[in-house]
């Protein structure tokens, strides 16, 4: 993280931070509002949505935190990239595969690429790369806004960031 | 001999387990908003009041969600598996992890209707577990 005038300095293509928020909405799984909710998610990317100025169609990679295949379906619905209860049809058909319509968890995501149990400064970092066009083969086209969110606790916590090259 | 965790039992939560070892279950109840909540806390989850009381608890409520655990969460649970882990909707509104005792997993829905059942596990610990109304 740098100041605009030293990243420019820098003479590297410069990623800005245009919006973020952050939730937290329990500590044990009991106390979860709804267990098929992401709520914290919910806040998070309302708060990062509102900052940015933009909503998710500006969105032109995404990258979530994906501690598990139901974590991801429920962060899409949260933050308002599908409909609640239609995350499963929403990434069906290869639609987020490589090449597809919808670029999710460039990287591979945390199962096929690495997750740590610290997994979300990959996500920042993946972000960052696809906005700077160094992805080479799994680059995104023209990728000028992305989208990360981490999950932390018992699908407690959320932290959305949105990331711009504009 | 009981080998499977035990609560730790502090001040705060002292009450709560004192109670259950008379059979009873009671929940923190909030004076300021009137909710109730579990686990107990010093501060009102719901709006932060210390203004909180214990409150007798019916013993009775629902099943929100559940799972049933075919592998144990351990060698000391091997011999319960297949068991219910449940999180059960208290008719007072607020929600308990539990497990359901049943010889019948299967039989197990969401929206049943159970009632408290009381495990005495050691002479000092006695466990609120559900039963199927």
């Amino acid at each position: 993280m740098t100041s605009v005038a030293h990243a420019k300095a820098l003479g590297r293509k410069a990623v800005h931070v245009r919006g973020y928020g952050e939730a937290h909405t329990h500590w044990t799984i009991a106390a979860m509002p709804d267990l098929a909710r992401l709520t914290a998610a919910e806040v998070a990317g309302r708060d990062a949505f509102a900052m940015a100025g933009v909503g998710p169609e500006a969105i032109d990679v995404v990258e979530l935190y994906d501690s598990f295949t139901i974590t991801v379906l429920l962060t899409l619905e949260a933050l308002g990239f599908c409909k609640r209860g239609e995350g499963g049809a929403f990434v069906a058909g290869q639609r987020t595969a490589p090449g597809g319509a919808f670029p999710l968890n460039t990287n591979g995501g945390g199962l096929s690429y690495a997750h740590p149990g610290m997994y979300g400064i990959f996500l920042l970092i993946e972000a960052v790369r696809q906005l700077r066009g160094e992805c080479g083969e799994r680059q995104i086209k023209d990728a000028v806004t992305a989208l990360v969110h981490g999950t932390g606790g018992t699908l407690s916590s959320g932290a959305t960031c949105i990331l711009s090259t504009r | 001999m009981y080998d499977k965790p035990l609560p730790v039992v502090d001040p705060e939560s002292a009450p709560y387990w004192s109670a259950l070892k008379d059979k009873r279950l009671i929940l923190k109840h909030c004076r300021d908003c009137g909710r109730h909540h579990f686990y107990p806390r010093a501060l009102c989850p719901h709006c932060h009041s210390d203004a909180l009381e214990w409150s007798d608890a019916r013993g009775t409520g629902s099943i929100y969600s559940f799972t049933i655990a075919r592998r144990p969460a351990g060698p000391a649970f091997k011999a319960d598996a297949p068991y219910v882990v449940a999180v059960i909707d208290l008719d007072e509104g607020a929600r308990m992890l539990t497990n359901i005792v049943i010889d019948d997993v299967e039989a197990v829905r969401i929206g049943q209707r159970v009632t408290v059942h009381f495990d005495a596990v050691t002479d000092d610990i006695t466990l609120p577990k559900f039963k199927l109304a």
